[in-house]
């Protein structure tokens, strides 16, 4: 069949750089919801489509129409994610939709929507990127990382549920994206060399969790489900 | 807000019981900690305040944090 890819969260970072790596060998579909980061993916080839995946409806309508324009999808890449850094004293009821609709309930549904033959080819494989956030919660990032915890648990569920489809995901440590670049208050100077000190193969990079996720949709990783790799350097051993 | 709501909001993001007062070391404030430090963080960028981690680590008493609120508070 068709080698088709859904990558959800192609704005930036990790998610586009994978909808411009997949979009080599496969036909590529990319959501985002900044339409204004979508003109560059779709010169390469790539079919973009503008969707709050927070919005429910609107993704579903979107996962339809991209199937019934490409076919099922043979992987689905789930990027989309959204940092929340306070101490839990200063959260407030107002900041868990923030956090939880976009880390976790967002891929839920796209979970829900992948576990039908009639969106997924029957050895599909989806990919979530989590974080080493789910594994080692920090002090400061407690409800993101009981977000990507959740997020784990469905990639270890779909596993189990969906097989002979894969469930797989990748776990990043701090990388040099926009999400990041956004706390510049914390990721300084200071902080990306106390990174550099403690991770001993060197601070991951974007290209290299792409290069994570290529693998782990490829053949070479036909038996490889429910895993969910850390790409950080060694930071968090 | 004024001086005194404004240290009442930061007593409160400290998790702190006690009553602030002007020129107060930092040090001395119970839940003047890293947790503490994003607390006071959030609180004046919920204010409309953008400033650099390292400058909020580096106060030393309530009067610094005053000046890093800066328009947050009304200086009757």
């Amino acid at each position: 069949m068709t080698q088709h890819v859904l990558v959800v969260g192609a704005s930036s970072g990790v998610g586009r750089a994978v909808a411009e790596r997949l979009a080599r060998s496969a036909r590529v579909t990319a959501i985002a919801r900044r339409a204004d980061r979508l003109a560059a993916l779709a010169e390469q080839d790539v079919a973009v489509v503008n969707c709050d995946v927070t919005d429910f409806a609107a993704l579903e309508a979107a996962i339809d129409d991209a199937v019934a324009r490409a076919g099922q999808f043979s992987a689905v890449v789930y990027c989309a994610g959204a940092q929340l850094i306070k101490p839990l004293r200063s959260l407030k009821a107002a900041d868990f939709p923030s956090v939880m609709d976009v880390n976790l309930l967002a891929p839920l549904f796209l979970a829900r929507c992948f576990a039908s033959q009639k969106v997924s080819q029957g050895n599909a494989v989806f990919c979530a990127v989590s974080s080493v956030a789910g594994q080692r919660p920090e002090p400061g990032i407690v409800a993101y990382s009981v977000a990507k915890a959740g997020l784990d648990a469905l990639i270890k569920g779909m596993a189990k549920e969906l097989g002979p489809r894969r469930a797989v995901g990748v776990a990043p440590g701090w990388l040099d994206t926009e999400m990041t670049q956004g706390y510049k208050h914390i990721y300084n100077e200071d902080f990306k060399t106390a990174l550099a000190k403690r991770s001993p193969a060197g601070v991951a990079t974007v290209e290299s969790v792409v290069d994570v996720i290529e693998f782990l949709l490829s053949e070479k990783a036909r038996h490889v489900t429910g895993e969910i790799i850390t790409v950080d350097g060694g930071a968090i051993l | 807000m004024n001086v005194e709501e404004f240290f009442r909001k930061v007593a409160e993001a400290l998790d702190s019981s006690s009553e602030l007062a002007r020129g107060q070391a930092l040090e001395s404030i119970e839940g003047w900690d890293s947790l503490g430090i994003l607390a006071i963080l959030d609180l004046l960028e919920g204010g409309g305040v953008t400033i650099d981690l390292d400058e909020l680590r580096a106060a030393q008493t309530t009067d610094d944090l005053l000046r890093l609120a800066g328009s947050m508070v009304e200086w009757a």
